[in-house]
């Protein structure tokens, strides 16, 4: 006994879908998407080559100014605030990486204060964030 | 006189064959002139306030100081900074216990401790301090 063949059927995804998933993928990235805003100060980083790219989710920034201001989180802070403000981060996630983003004239005694606040907290993984120099 | 008969005019509209064509042009776009915004830095771990304070042998410490008018110190002797990575290397081959006390003048401006450290992270040094200088 003979089967007859059964009926083909044609295999083609109909182009008129093809908007609908590449609008479809627009959205989901439209809205998924969170932009960070943090704006920082106004700061002129020193220059480096050996500066290696940092992972963005793990660090806090810290930003000094030339005149010495302070800021986490886009808050003003006196020096004294650091080590509370950074105790409670590294509570939260102890593999915190502190980015420094100071200014390169600043006087070093302000960053050897600012250090010894983030030894306090216990910060010590710390990342001085630099502009990439084009090797000479 | 014979009634002349308008063509009937289909309606107009907009083909939408060639949405796909420009919704794929608009993330062609955007996935070629999108720029993703990358920080670089030179990352070092701070001593816990904590922790012991370790002897070190003084003929395993390599002192550099960065002055408040930019000079830098190679133990005594003054140096050009694009000499210091070549003179840390030097050292680092005859004695690879070295360990590099960055010196940095309170006046002295950040940047200077900064050049000071890229050197020395260019050199390899494995094993480094920064300080404030105390004269």
């Amino acid at each position: 006994m003979q089967f007859g063949r059964s009926v083909k059927v044609e295999s083609a995804i109909p182009p008129g879908s093809m908007v609908v998933l590449v609008f479809l993928l627009l959205v989901f990235f439209m809205a998924t998407t969170i932009f960070k805003l943090e704006e920082g100060l106004a700061v002129d980083l020193p220059r480096a080559e050996s500066g290696v790219r940092v992972p963005r989710e793990r660090v806090t920034h810290v930003w000094m100014n030339a005149r010495g201001e302070i800021t986490i989180d886009d808050r003003f802070l006196n020096p004294e605030q650091i080590s509370s403000i950074l105790t409670q981060k590294m509570r939260e996630n102890p593999q915190l990486l502190v980015g420094l983003n100071l200014d390169a004239t600043l006087p070093y005694d302000r960053v050897d204060d600012l250090l010894v606040r983030l030894r306090e907290a216990n910060a010590v993984n710390v990342s001085f964030t630099n502009q990439v120099e084009q090797g000479s | 006189m014979p009634k002349i008969k308008r063509p009937s005019n289909p309606p107009p509209e907009i083909s939408q064959a060639s949405t796909a064509d420009i919704a794929f042009l608009l993330l062609i776009f955007f996935i070629s002139t999108t720029v993703f915004e990358q920080e670089f830095g030179m990352q070092v771990v701070l001593p816990g306030l904590g922790g012991k304070a370790t002897k070190v042998r003084p003929e395993n410490v390599l002192k550099i100081r960065a002055a408040a008018d930019g000079t830098i110190f190679v133990g005594d002797a003054p140096v050009a900074l694009r000499n210091v990575e070549g003179m840390v290397e030097t050292r680092l081959a005859e004695n690879d216990q070295l360990i590099i006390s960055i010196e940095t003048d309170s006046d002295a401006a950040y940047e200077r401790m900064i050049d000071v450290l890229d050197e020395v992270k260019a050199a390899g040094a494995p094993r480094f301090s920064i300080k404030r200088y105390r004269g």
